[in-house]
């Protein structure tokens, strides 16, 4: 079975590139719009990976990492920033909190393709 | 002034040399009429002495008194017969009263002069002054101010003399200033923000110390200007200006996106087509209403910033430890980590702290806590500390939005984009926790890095069989252990030919910790010249140690803050022999178990060349900002101790036992390298 990238962000225009080019890498994806419906739907099933936006509505994306880094259930997921925060300070907070990897907005599309085969080992 | 005892003695005598003539008359005529006309005598005398002495004494008196109290022009009236001379000497002492009088006048008049003209200058220059100006008395009460400070204060009339200047402004940045001004060395004036009393503005403020003759601190000059409107729009600014530049990350994320797709996937279909070309048209128009937005954002409120000013974290730290004694809930705080300086509001990040520390106190019964400032990609980041676990990410920024009760941000969220940085909350290892600050780096104001001497390299003991090196002390893990960490300074490098201590600096490291507050530091007078070519390296002159005591008087000083510690240096065989033989002469034996920082590095990096003191904090990130002094060297080498610590118990080493005999073994290698 492919594997699975939950898309995380309240903006639908970059949800449609997102989703668009994760489908066309051969992964199983499906969006969250808002911090509860990432926790809805990582309890539902466990994805491999979240691209995770960090300005959401509900709860922030640092939340969202300290809360699946605190699961042991989750320890094995991956997770992707994905922020137009630019500052320093902000990538180190999120590395801190225990994300993979800190992408700024905007990025290149073929970048973070890469560099989510690279970390889910395809 | 008129002598009435000395009228007195003057007629007694006249008076017992008439009886005496009568007297001596009246032997030689025996008989009656001999006394009748020796009574006779005794009374002209006494008439004679009476008319010309004693009235024109009195008169003198008389007129004396009225000189000195009522007429000081008033000049003994002639006629004055026998008392003459006294009435001539009066006159010439009154008359050089009268003289210095009028000199006295003079001066006076002309000082009094003097000091109008100045004040009236010093009048004309604060009221020409746009800034206000009050001058205050270490007690806070108001001695002088200008017209534009009442003009700045929301109650003009409760800005008084004699007044306490918290009737106009808000005590604590007053205080907070004052004390740091106050512990300083130098004379540099604070720059901070203070709020009106009435909190109704914002006001940019300058204190300067005033000190006394003596240089004791007096009081202080505050300098005021309106920021109110000027912070406004600053803070205004900044947060459009983050939000518009985030908001504009997110566009160009899309467009770029959407860009890239279109290009790299031919084989769209029409209706996905439609939507990409959909994206892009939106994301353009929108793009462009934000870059004028901005634009007009960058117009309206574009202006000055937050004032920040360079802080000691010493500093930082003892201040907030007085602080967090007074929460309730109480926190005591230990400082740790090597002295640094950040650049920031100092007031609003000492609230921000301690708004931390009360939450930390409150919501996870936090009662005691460590503050380190850590140097990370060139920022200090202050980290709170505490046994216990990471407070989860929704519970901190819940406490970053909870309003503040000072005055000096809104909340302790403003504190932290004012200083454009963020905090988190993570496992700091060993069972703790921390609540992480990163903050810009400020210059330390004196840094003069120096190269050191290469001092020869001596392996003459054996660490793992020292006496004091029991079974019970190889089994305690590292991080339960008390270390003491010194550097001495010399003459010179040949102890054997009679060089001596100039100097002893050492920190102690507990807990795993640099306690930066717990040094011991002393110039030694070494009784012999300083040659220059040691004093280029440690800086330490014959006329610093003039009136320096001895080794002998130091030693036991330093022996009795070593007491129950593992002593440690950086070549430590070299520093254990500079005070060797006067701890001898002195009767103390410094038989602590002994580690050695240099011989650690040979051991984790056998691989490197440079085990220099400057070479190990280089590799380490390190920058060193303390001074290049015994005490600046010994918190360097505490600072590489921690982290040496820290890669030790990565390579499975984390006793005292297993490390003395590891650091042999790299000492017996490094013996047999440097033979060959």
């Amino acid at each position: 079975m492919p594997a699975s990238v939950l898309v995380a962000d309240d903006d639908p225009n970059i949800v449609l590139s997102l989703e668009f080019l994760m489908k066309r890498a051969g992964y199983r994806v499906r969006v969250a719009r808002d911090g509860e419906q990432v926790l809805a739907a990582m309890t539902e099933e466990t994805p491999d990976l979240v691209l995770l936006d960090l300005m959401m509505p509900k709860r922030s994306g640092y939340d969202l990492c300290h809360v699946i880094r605190d699961n042991p259930a989750w320890r094995g997921v991956r997770v992707v920033m994905l922020t137009a925060k630019g500052q320093e300070v902000e990538r180190a907070k999120g590395m801190a909190l225990g994300a993979d990897d800190y992408i700024t907005k905007p990025f290149s599309t073929r970048e973070v393709v890469d560099r989510i085969k690279h970390m889910l080992g395809a | 002034m008129p002598t009435p005892g000395a009228g007195v003695v003057v007629c007694l005598r006249w008076f017992f040399l008439a009886l005496g003539a009568a007297v001596v008359l009246a032997a030689a005529a025996g008989g009656r009429a001999a006394a009748g006309i020796a009574g006779a005598l005794v009374l002209l005398a006494w008439g004679v002495a009476e008319r010309l002495l004693s009235r024109p004494l009195d008169r003198l008196a008389g007129d004396f008194t009225r000189a000195a109290h009522d007429d000081a022009d008033h000049a003994p009236r002639p006629g004055l017969a026998w008392a003459g001379r006294i009435g001539q000497a009066g006159a010439a002492l009154q008359s050089r009263l009268a003289a210095a009088e009028a000199e006295r006048a003079t001066a006076l008049a002309a000082a009094t002069a003097r000091i109008e003209e100045q004040k009236r200058r010093l009048e004309a220059i604060l009221l020409d002054l746009s800034e206000g100006v009050i001058v205050c008395g270490r007690d806070h009460q108001v001695l002088l101010f200008n017209q534009a400070a009442v003009g700045l204060v929301d109650a003009p009339h409760a800005l008084g003399l004699g007044r306490p200047v918290a009737d106009v402004l808000s005590r604590p940045p007053l205080e907070h200033h004052q004390e740091r001004l106050e512990r300083r060395a130098e004379a540099r004036p604070e720059r901070f923000v203070c709020a009106t009393a009435g909190g109704e503005r914002l006001l940019y403020a300058r204190m300067a110390l005033l000190t006394d003759a003596a240089g004791a601190p007096s009081g202080y000059v505050l300098t005021l200007t309106d920021a109110g409107g000027d912070l406004d729009r600053a803070a205004r600014l900044d947060r459009l200006l983050r939000t518009g530049i985030e908001r504009q990350r997110g566009l160009l994320a899309s467009l770029r996106a959407a860009v890239e797709t279109l290009a790299d996937a031919p084989d769209l279909t029409g209706a996905e087509r439609h939507a990409f070309e959909r994206v892009l048209l939106e994301e353009s128009v929108t793009l462009g209403e934000q870059n004028t937005a901005l634009t007009a954002a960058l117009d309206a409120f574009g202006g000055q910033a937050w004032p920040m000013a360079e802080i000691a974290t010493a500093d930082l730290f003892a201040l907030l430890a007085r602080r967090a004694a007074a929460l309730a809930p109480p926190v005591a705080i230990v400082p740790a980590g090597l002295p640094d300086w950040v650049y920031a509001d100092s007031l609003s990040l000492l609230d921000l702290l301690e708004h931390l520390c009360g939450q930390l106190a409150r919501d996870y019964g936090v009662d005691a806590l460590t503050v380190e400032g850590t140097r990370e990609h060139g920022r200090i980041c202050l980290d709170l500390v505490w046994p216990g676990t990471p407070v989860p990410e929704g519970t901190l920024e819940a406490w970053l939005d909870l309003p503040f009760e000072g005055r000096s941000a809104a909340d302790a969220r403003a504190v932290l984009e004012r200083h454009g940085t963020a905090c988190w909350s993570r496992a700091a290892g060993h069972g703790e926790a921390l609540i992480r600050i990163p903050l810009p780096s400020a210059e330390a104001p004196e840094t003069a890095p120096r190269a050191r001497p290469m001092r020869p390299e001596f392996y003459d003991f054996d660490l793992a069989n020292r006496p004091a090196v029991t079974d019970v002390l190889r089994e305690r893990r590292l991080r339960e252990l008390d270390f003491v960490v010194f550097d001495v300074e010399t003459t010179g490098l040949d102890l054997s030919k009679g060089d001596e201590v100039v100097s002893i600096g050492a920190v102690r490291v507990v807990n795993g910790r640099v306690l930066p507050l717990e040094t011991f530091e002393r110039l030694v007078n070494p009784g012999r010249p300083i040659p220059p070519e040691s004093v280029r390296f440690h800086g330490v002159t014959d006329a610093d140690v003039r009136d320096k005591p001895p080794l002998p008087i130091v030693l036991p000083q330093f022996f009795r803050f070593a007491t129950g510690a593992v002593l440690v240096a950086h070549n430590a065989a070299f520093d254990m022999m500079a005070i060797g033989r006067a701890a001898a002469a002195c009767g103390l034996a410094f038989d602590h178990p002994v580690l050695d920082t240099l011989l650690i590095s040979a051991w984790l990096d056998p691989e490197e060349t440079d085990h220099s003191l400057d070479g190990i904090a280089a590799r380490m990130g390190l920058s060193i900002t303390a001074r290049h002094n015994a005490l600046g060297d010994a918190l360097t080498e505490a600072a590489i101790l921690v982290r040496q610590f820290e890669r030790l118990e990565a390579r499975g080493i984390d006793r005292f036992g297993p490390l003395a005999v590891a650091i042999d073994l790299s000492a017996r290698l490094r013996q047999h390298r440097m033979a060959f």
